[in-house]
């Protein structure tokens, strides 16, 4: 945004200069019912009701619930209770009704999780310090960039959406880990990129992410961490326990879920954000898949591996004694 | 006669220039046509006031005579007397001598000429040709015709100061600006990539500059412009809403003359003159000089901060060359050159690269332009048959992207994060034509021709580089080009059937080949008026025209990132059916004039974005992020003249209405177009105070723009993964498209024109009465606060946010002010 900035102060002071003015539009719209969801196997369904409000109630801003709500959900086809724990491969159909805002439906499916088949770390060590106290043990900082292949079973037949996180662990006092920030090694982290908001804006990336752009000869989605720190503190030569590195965990997400992130990614930009607000654009509204147009439900399932650098750390240690 | 207060000229085609010898053979023609024709084997400007050769017809027959002799032949007997000075024929009325009849020229009282309206000229130095006789409401078939002279649109106030042809033509009725102040223009309801521009017969893609804010004509150079909005000649097509024909002025062929103009944005200049005999140029180069303006500023910012330094640069630029050459009287070339494009260069980096620490750099960098040459040659045949051959290449590009390094360096090791992008945008068109202009019979004017235009289109280019130390990410999108045929051909003929009834008929029939595919086109047209007095024409018009290229482009101001695109796929050629019927009254003196004109226009598979398209993966192909549709818009533009004396103008109403309709938008419900201005009011004047002070005053008015306003908020479902720094926890509810009307649009501009021995000053207030116009709806908030006694002198005090809707308002007066050199 700070370039968008840069060249408004540039190129347009002498006449783009705007004023505001508050006045009421005076438009009939009347509230509907919302609803929000994210089925996740394996756990119960939760849905909230709730009922959409012009911008400036700030009654309805502050309290936009729903007291006469009847919820309905059929997962395939077959009405189940509160008690119903959702499967992949469920196909789940919501239905709400309130006397007050009318009717409102969603319908998705819960996608089967991609398992995670390995992962491939290769090392780049930048930086090392050890040193050894009598009595102490070993003191060691060890700086390096991690680069991590995730091999995955991709279905090539079907519409695929993921969501990647990283979570990073150390297990004890002796070992801390500082995983670095993530650096996206592959183009499917850049799918949504807007290439006119890319440059205004610069690079930016997102971990949701389709397989329309997965890497079907490797089967693998790369990136990196950089810089990683990993400090040992008083580690004893017969200690084994230098667990630490990260837990991977992959999301199969429905495309409503998919494309509710890519619509926040759009609406952060510039084209639809900063333009569209500034009525140089067309407004975008908020992505749904319910009937009313307010609300996502979305559903989700995952893969999780982890990544152990107990070796990596073991073998360079007694490597650099040896 | 009144006196010569408002001269018209009429200026030379270079062709001929030094050939004094003139051949020419009209039989009761319009006294216009003729000297026309002159001009075009001479190089002489006809300088006369403005009803002087009202209603005169001509009849000649000479074979290789001098320019005297045959002056002499049409104005012996006549009440005219002509002086040759310099390279101008002056024309007035015989001072003693009472009217007489002539052998050669004979009154006919159902023509007219009055070709004053349009042109006026700021100094003899530099007079401008008009050819508004030829489309002057009771001479043509036509309806919805304008020309304008380089003089009218110098005339017409312009946002800082700058002269500009389609804010000029934006005053028109039927015609609106798209956003306040920048130069997209909607005609009759259509699209802004509807409109055909073109610099001398070949299209031009990128008509904007500056977002839009100026057009790219240099407008000291234009010699006039063709605007056609209703009525459309069978020898143009490719857009469905109107087609601008600009014509560059010939080079002189007597001296090294031209202009040189200061203005607060902008310096232009131009000079045109001989080479040898036979030949004239003509060069004109217009550039922005913000950046100039800039370098103090930036100096100042970049001394105050000793580490960074900022980097900004924009500007624009047009080049024109033209030079044309006389090969001898039946034989004359032309090359033709033009290029321009914007720039922009913005962003900062660290002074100096550190031996230990963190190092930053960061551009982008954007640009986006036309480039046209042209060649042709001209032959006649005969002196009722003559042909134009011409090769042209005409192209759009546009590319932007950035660079941003980051180093973090110490003695070991050096992090290296490199980022790079460009992306590009081609459009590139070589067409070779020919069209012949022939008159078979007095009473016909027929025109033909053909021409095959080879279509290449690589509207996605993008190579993107991650760099993060040693590894690279490439991710390349480079499509094969595409490449398309397209040719066209056409016959029309202007036939004046009877003293009152003047028709024009034509068909354009054309063929588009792309992807294996050939789609096709025929366009009938039809013009009919009938004058059943002479101070009266009662018009008719029917025209279809077909598209195959049109613009997508994310913004409704122009970017870099706009992209012209073939119709591919299913998709078909974009079609529109018009329908135009009116008429045209002025008083006897031709002093006043009432014009009405109806039309109601049909368009078919129009094509837009759908619904959402930006969910989709920005590498699917563009088509795929389209939809299909109709469209219609119908109205009325009525507009009365003043033409002639020291005060002249207009006041134009236009009543319309204007919607869409796709399957994949607004849930295939039909929706009113963003330009559904249901009326506009336009009022223009134009006062002569003095031979050296003109001013000009134009209001306009129309109902707002329409604008997507989305009232209701939702709650988000607050999914894991999203990102809120756009919105907290609600966000804006889907409504119908384009469902509010802003409110009522209106400024008025005004300028003043001050001439002096060597120049002429420009001087103009742009919303003159700062009357800031409303172009969106946003939201915001407004601090409130309540006071509560609770006794003792004490208050309690609370203050907080209240969600309001804002009117966003933009461009507020804008004094400026420009000179202009005349050599």
């Amino acid at each position: 945004m700070a370039i968008l900035k840069k060249i408004i102060l540039f190129a347009f002071p002498l006449f783009l200069t705007g004023c505001y003015q508050d006045f009421d539009p005076k438009i009939d719209t009347e509230p509907v019912l919302c609803l929000n969801s994210l089925i996740t196997a394996g756990e119960p369904i939760y849905v909230n009701v709730s009922h959409t409000w012009v911008y400036t109630d700030m009654a309805g801003s502050k309290d936009h619930s729903v007291d006469d709500a009847e919820l309905q959900i059929f997962a395939n086809d077959i009405l189940v209770d509160s008690e119903y724990i959702a499967q992949e491969g469920d196909h789940i159909h919501i239905i709400a009704s309130s006397q007050k805002y009318g009717e409102a439906e969603a319908e998705v499916t819960v996608p089967f999780a991609t398992q995670i088949s390995a992962v491939d770390f290769t090392p780049k060590v930048t930086d090392v310090e050890l040193t050894q106290t009598p009595g102490w043990g070993i003191n060691a900082s060890i700086e390096f960039d991690a680069y991590i292949n995730l091999r995955i079973s991709d279905d090539e037949k079907t519409d695929d959406y993921y969501r990647l996180i990283d979570k990073s662990f150390d297990q004890n006092q002796i070992v801390s880990f500082s995983p670095g920030s993530f650096e996206p090694l592959d183009p499917v982290f850049y799918e949504q990129t807007n290439t006119f908001d890319d440059v205004m804006n610069g690079t930016y990336y997102s971990m949701c992410f389709s397989d329309r752009l997965f890497n079907r000869e490797t089967n693998t989605i790369n990136f990196a961490f950089s810089p990683c720190y990993i400090h040992l503190s008083g580690l004893k030569e017969d200690q084994a326990d230098l667990e630490c590195g990260w837990e991977f965990t992959l999301y199969s997400i429905s495309e409503s879920y998919y494309n509710w992130l890519a619509f926040c990614d759009q609406a952060g930009g510039i084209v639809f954000g900063d333009f569209g607000d500034y009525g140089l654009a067309e407004p975008i509204w908020g992505y749904s898949n319910v009937s009313t147009g307010a609300g996502v439900v979305a559903a989700q399932s995952s893969a999780t591996i982890t990544l152990n650098l107990q070796d990596f750390l073991s073998d360079y240690i007694s490597k650099e004694y040896n | 006669m009144k006196k010569a207060i408002i001269l018209t000229a009429i200026i030379f085609c270079a062709f001929g220039a030094f050939a004094q010898n003139i051949t020419i053979r009209a039989v009761n023609r319009p006294a216009s046509e003729v000297f026309r024709s002159i001009m075009e084997q001479t190089e002489k400007n006809f300088v006369y006031s403005s009803d002087l050769l009202k209603d005169m017809r001509i009849t000649v027959d000479v074979k290789k005579k001098p320019l005297k002799k045959v002056l002499d032949d049409i104005f012996r007997d006549s009440d005219i007397e002509y002086k040759i000075k310099g390279n101008n024929v002056v024309l007035k009325k015989k001072k003693t001598e009472k009217p007489k009849k002539t052998v050669i020229t004979k009154q006919v009282q159902t023509s007219h000429l009055n070709i004053s309206d349009t042109v006026k000229v700021t100094m003899l130095q530099s007079l401008d040709v008009v050819s508004q006789s030829e489309n002057h409401p009771l001479e043509t078939a036509k309806s919805g015709v304008n020309t304008l002279s380089g003089t009218t649109i110098g005339n017409t106030p312009a946002i800082l100061g700058e002269p500009d042809l389609i804010k000029a033509l934006q005053i028109l009725p039927g015609v609106s600006e798209t956003d306040a102040g920048f130069s997209g223009m909607n005609v009759h309801g259509g699209n802004p990539d509807e409109n055909m521009c073109m610099l001398d017969n070949v299209p031009l893609y990128q008509v904007e500059h500056f977002a839009g804010l100026f057009s790219p004509f240099n407008t000291d150079i234009v010699k006039y412009a063709d605007f056609y909005k209703t009525s459309v000649p069978a020898r143009f097509d490719g857009r469905l809403s109107s087609f601008l024909d600009v014509h560059l002025k010939n080079g002189n062929h007597k001296g090294h003359h031209g202009s040189g103009r200061l203005g607060l944005t902008s310096g232009a200049f131009n000079i045109s003159g001989p080479i040898g005999e036979k030949t004239s140029y003509l060069i004109g180069l217009r550039r922005s000089w913000y950046d100039l303006l800039s370098i103090p500023a930036l100096a100042i910012v970049n001394s105050r901060n000793k580490d960074e330094k900022t980097i900004a640069d924009y500007h624009f630029m047009d080049f024109n060359a033209r030079v044309d050459h006389r090969f001898s009287d039946r034989l004359s070339g032309f090359v033709n050159a033009y290029y321009g494009d914007d720039r922009l260069k913005a962003g900062t980096q660290d002074k100096k690269e550190p031996t230990e620490g963190y190092y930053f750099k960061e551009i982008h960098k954007f640009k986006w332009g036309n480039i046209l040459a042209q060649t042709g040659v001209n032959y006649k045949f005969s002196d009722l048959l003559s042909a134009e051959f011409s090769a042209a290449y005409t192209g759009y590009f546009s590319g932007m992207g950035y660079d941003i390094l980051g180093k973090e360096i110490s003695s070991e090791y050096t992090d290296i994060s490199h980022d790079k992008i460009w992306s590009s945008n081609y459009i590139h068109a070589f067409s070779g034509r020919g069209d012949f202009s022939w008159h078979p019979i007095d009473n016909s004017h027929l025109r033909f021709g053909a021409s095959y235009t080879y279509h290449s289109f690589l509207p996605d280019r993008s190579v993107k580089e991650n760099i993060f130390n040693d590894i690279t990410v490439k991710t390349r999108n480079i499509p094969e080009s595409t490449g398309a045929s397209e040719m066209n051909a056409y016959i029309e003929d202007d036939w004046k059937i009877s003293d009152r009834l003047h028709a024009e008929l034509g068909i354009h029939t054309s063929l588009f080949h792309i992807d294996g595919k050939t789609k096709g086109g025929i366009s009938p047209r039809f013009s009919f008026s009938y004058t059943p007095t002479s101070q009266i024409a009662l018009k008719g018009a029917f025209s279809h025209t077909v598209q195959y290229v049109h613009r997508i482009d994310e913004t409704y101001i122009s970017l870099p990132c706009d992209r012209w695109v073939p119709v591919v796929g299913n998709f078909k050629p974009m079609t529109a059916d018009k329908i135009g019927i009116g008429g045209y009254w002025q008083t006897k003196d031709g002093a006043y004039a009432v014009t009405l004109d109806g039309y109601w226009k049909f368009m078919n598979n129009l094509l837009d974005y759908r619904n959402e398209y930006y969910l989709r993966p920005q590498a699917w192909s563009w088509s795929e992020r389209l939809t299909a549709g109709k469209g219609s818009s119908k109205g009325i533009d009525l507009m009365i003249e003043k033409k002639t004396g020291k005060f002249t103008g207009h006041i134009s109403y236009s009543l319309a209405w204007a919607d869409r309709r796709f399957a994949d938008r607004n849930d295939g419900k039909p929706y009113p177009a963003r330009c559904d201005h249901r009326h506009t009011v336009k009022v223009f004047a134009n006062w002569d105070v003095s031979r050296k002070v003109t001013l000009s005053a134009l209001w306009t008015g129309h109902s707002g723009n329409r604008f997507t306003f989305l009232p209701q908020r939702f709650d988000t479902p607050s999914l894991p993964g999203q990102s809120n720094f756009y919105f907290d926890d609600e966000v804006a509810l889907k409504a119908p498209i384009n469902n509010y009307q802003l409110p009522f649009y209106h400024r008025l501009d005004l300028s003043c024109i001050v001439k002096n021995k060597r120049g002429y000053w420009t001087f103009s207030l742009y919303n003159a009465y700062c009357h800031m116009n409303t172009v969106a709806i946003m939201t915001g908030y407004t601090q409130e606060t309540s006071y509560t006694h609770l006794g003792n002198n004490i208050w309690n005090v609370e203050t907080w946010s209240k969600p309001v809707f804002q009117k966003f308002k933009l461009i507020p007066i804008i004094p400026s002010f420009s000179y202009t050199w005349l050599f």
